[in-house]
């Protein structure tokens, strides 16, 4: 199910929350266990086929985990959290990368080995991911959690199941144990509201604006041109933008329709002055992650700056391989690694850059390195990089000198006036504007700001006819 | 403002604005998808036939005795041109030849009871550019059947402006395009003048020298099998079937470009596979004059009484004398016989 869905916003809604509520009022367990059947459904809407893999994975991490918090056979527990990590990862190994890998071995040896087009299973880099968390934390006594209607709620929990934010069991497992939690409570409800609505918003009217253009651009990339290029281009970087960051709005929006705060998952990335700054704003329950229990585990930069720069690389190479089994996303994480090791040193030798050159750099980089992140292929990407400079022509829309004709190389769903517009809207918002939880947490609720939600979430129902899913769900 | 009230503003004012809207396309019902018919819904653009007509039959259940599928030619047949037959007129836009089997038999299925199929053939559709790929209804039963179907279409801005267009043309109760539906399916075309009628029309021949006929065409080898096996189906009603009457000025450029014999072959293979054929496509004194038509082969629905008529009532139709002729495998020899010299008299 997706949340910009009429079966969702109309009927699964409303019915989970009021029966939950409901449930709450009579016995706590009821609500949970409510909550936990209606993500399973939320879930299998799609293809029940994954359902038994996500409960697998489910019981296996749980007893694990129980396990090794429980502290006993001391001699095995390493060897335990061992063989529940190879778990984790040889799944995630065999959905996600399993072609990718044959596909390498054939080419390299000329080999014929099968490929078995396995359909990546939703969610299950985000679940396996905050699953292992769990392990490594029980493993460290860091968990005292064995209620599994809890741990269920928090590998499930569905407003953060597809598409996270990556949740630490640490950061929901006490609210799901929490009474309060099971009471309506209006300041949730009233923050919830503002912020799914404007995350509804952001992927029903802005993301899927520019998705047409970038789609149109990107399956067209052997005739684009320098405008073309740019306008194709900006457009994914606008789209990936307003489209994840309208999803984690949503899912923090719903969840605390719940009572439950999830954790934050974008702060205006693209308001970075330097690449470590963007990945403390981009997708930060990732980079928590990966800097948890990768990066601090591997040594940080307890090491000296050679194992630093390493362990910083290492982290990025992660961060390129979770996104995708592909070399496109193996070099856009080569591309942050390089970045973010070339970003310490300047600061450690006390190199310094003005602001606005610092952001512009910033910004320019991070959308070079989307072209990776996008293009099918590594052809395709360098086909756009060309074209991008000015290699493969430059052309002006002859409209600018004849009025009527539209005339790009191929034609976009708008004309330029219109794309140009829109395109420094979006970059004016992302750049400038107040993101969404800082609205939700600093803006005042008065009438006003209560016909914006409302205003927002009609316009976004009434657009409903045009569901599309969201980019992270094939992450 | 607090919190409480804050949120019981939200969702009052969404509430408010999305049952509005929810409201007016259901009092509209541009997709068709309900019953109801009032003054200001009784003039109806068309968005997707296809959709609309196949949600209509499964959300306004049909009664009818008589099926007619056809072409945009079709639309203009009116129901109630026909006196005894009751018809519903499943016609669409762009009919392709192999679109008949799964329509019918779509239509079928919601309403078992029709005694007869009345199906509109186009010359310009026996081509193997035109019926060479398999066509389907399917994926439009498939799209107005998913869950929810008809509460998702309340809930569109889209939508929304189309109702606003209904209602502003119902109100003016004027005909401004080449195509609008009253609420029982009956299709009405805008009254061009004499000029700009032969404008279209010129145009229109245009594009069919250059598209539908000359090198274009060629006869599809599978035309007589595939209609056949609509013949076959449904075999508890009775099948008839007529040739759509195209004006005279374009049947010339289909002579001119060489067509008339594979006019000849189309017509002897639904004389055979149907046992008879009403023929209205030659050369005849409603062909004959082009205000008849809008743009040479769309005919006003004046004309779709004449041929109700004539396929009811036979010899005691409402229409003029020469036009319509039922073609029987012991008549088609001299019936072609007299196209052939009407069609020499219009050279």
């Amino acid at each position: 199910m997706i949340f910009n869905s009429f079966e969702f916003i109309f009927l699964f809604l409303p019915i989970v929350w009021i029966l939950y509520m409901l449930l709450g009022r009579i016995h706590i367990p009821f609500a949970k266990t409510w909550l936990l059947v209606a993500s399973l459904f939320f879930y299998g809407y799609w293809n029940p086929a994954y359902l038994p893999l996500i409960l697998i994975s489910m019981l296996v991490n749980y007893a694990i985990g129980m396990f090794l918090g429980r502290n006993k056979a001391k001699t095995y527990r390493k060897a335990i959290l061992t063989i529940g990590i190879i778990f984790n990862v040889l799944l995630l190994g065999y959905f996600k990368y399993y072609d990718f890998f044959v596909e390498n071995i054939n080419f390299l040896i000329g080999s014929e080995l099968v490929l078995k087009n396995i359909l990546l299973p939703l969610a299950i880099s985000f679940y396996t991911f905050q699953q292992i968390a769990y392990l490594v934390d029980s493993y460290r006594l860091e968990t005292k959690e064995y209620n599994f209607l809890n741990y269920g709620l928090f590998v499930t929990f569905f407003p953060q199941l597809i598409a996270g934010p990556i949740v630490h069991h640490g950061q929901v497992m006490s609210q799901f144990s929490d009474k309060k939690t099971y009471r309506i409570n209006y300041e949730h409800i009233s923050q919830g509201l503002l912020i799914f609505a404007i995350g509804l918003f952001k992927k029903v009217a802005i993301a899927d604006t520019f998705a047409e253009w970038a789609n149109a651009g990107y399956s067209n990339v052997n005739v684009l041109t320098f405008l073309d290029s740019w306008v194709t281009t900006l457009s994914y970087t606008l789209q990936l933008y307003f489209d994840f960051s309208g999803y984690s709005d949503m899912a923090i929006g719903l969840a605390l329709l719940f009572n439950i705060r999830l954790p934050l998952n974008f702060n205006s990335p693209y308001k970075a002055r330097d690449i470590q700054d963007f990945w403390r704003r981009w997708h930060i329950t990732l980079s928590h992650f990966l800097t948890t229990y990768i990066y601090i585990p591997l040594g940080g930069n307890r090491k000296g700056p050679k194992r630093t720069y390493v362990n910083i690389f290492i982290i990025f190479l992660v961060s390129g391989i979770w996104h995708g089994a592909g070399w496109t996303f193996l070099i856009w994480g080569t591309m942050h690694g390089l970045a973010s090791i070339i970003c310490r040193y300047w600061k450690l030798a006390g190199f310094k850059m003005n602001s606005v050159l610092a952001w512009v750099t910033t910004f320019l980089f991070v959308h070079f390195a989307w072209v990776f992140f996008r293009a099918l292929t590594l052809q395709d990407a360098l086909t756009v990089l060309k074209a991008m400079f000015g290699m493969n022509g430059l052309r002006l829309p002859t409209e600018w000198f004849h009025e009527t004709n539209l005339d790009w190389l191929f034609p976009f769903s708008a004309t330029t006036l219109e794309l140009s517009i829109t395109i420094l809207i979006g970059l004016a918002i992302s750049w400038y504007a107040k993101n969404s939880v800082e609205i939700m947490y600093e803006t005042k609720r008065n009438v006003p700001m209560a016909v914006f939600a409302a205003l927002l979430l009609f316009y976004s129902v009434m657009q409903l006819q045009q569901v599309s899913e969201f980019l992270y769900f094939n992450f | 403002m607090n919190d409480r009230k804050f949120s019981l503003t939200v969702m009052a004012i969404f509430a408010i604005l999305t049952l509005a809207v929810v409201t007016f396309n259901y009092w509209m019902d541009p997709l068709w998808n309900f019953s109801h018919a009032h003054e200001y819904n009784d003039v109806q653009l068309v968005t997707d036939e296809r959709e609309q007509k196949t949600a209509n039959q499964i959300y306004v259940p049909k009664t009818e005795d008589t099926l007619l599928l056809g072409s945009s030619r079709s639309t203009y047949i009116h129901h109630d041109g026909f006196k005894d037959w009751k018809v519903y007129n499943y016609s669409v836009a762009n009919l392709s030849m192999r679109e008949y089997y799964t329509m019918m038999d779509f239509a079928f299925e919601q309403n078992p009871d029709y005694e007869r199929v009345i199906l509109g053939v186009d010359f310009f559709k026996s081509s193997t550019q035109e019926a060479e790929a398999p066509r389907s209804i399917q994926n439009h039963v498939k799209r107005v059947t998913q869950p929810f179907y008809r509460a998702k279409n309340l809930l569109s801005f889209d939508l929304m402006k189309t109702s606003a267009q209904n209602l502003q043309m119902s109100a003016d109760d004027e005909i401004t395009e080449d195509r609008l539906y009253n609420r029982e399916g009956d299709a009405f075309a805008r009254k061009l003048s004499e000029e700009e009628t032969l404008s279209d029309t010129e145009d229109k021949i245009k594009k069919f020298e250059s598209t539908f006929y000359g090198k274009s065409y060629t006869y599809y080898p599978r035309y007589k099998e595939i209609m056949k096996k609509v013949h076959d189906l449904h075999p508890e009603a009775e099948k008839m079937v007529y040739t759509t009457p195209i004006s005279s000025e374009l049947f010339k450029s289909l002579v001119s470009t060489g067509l008339y014999e594979e006019y000849e072959i189309w017509l002897r293979d639904l004389v055979e596979v149907y046992g008879g054929v009403w023929n209205f496509m030659y050369p005849n004194s409603v062909t004959n004059d082009i205000t008849n038509y809008y743009d040479g082969h769309h005919f006003y629905p004046e004309v779709g009484y004449y041929i109700a008529s004539r396929m009811e009532q036979g010899d005691n139709a409402e229409a003029p004398e020469d036009f319509g002729v039922y073609v029987t495998p012991d008549t088609i020899d001299s019936h072609l016989k007299q196209v052939k010299k009407l069609v020499d008299e219009l050279n």
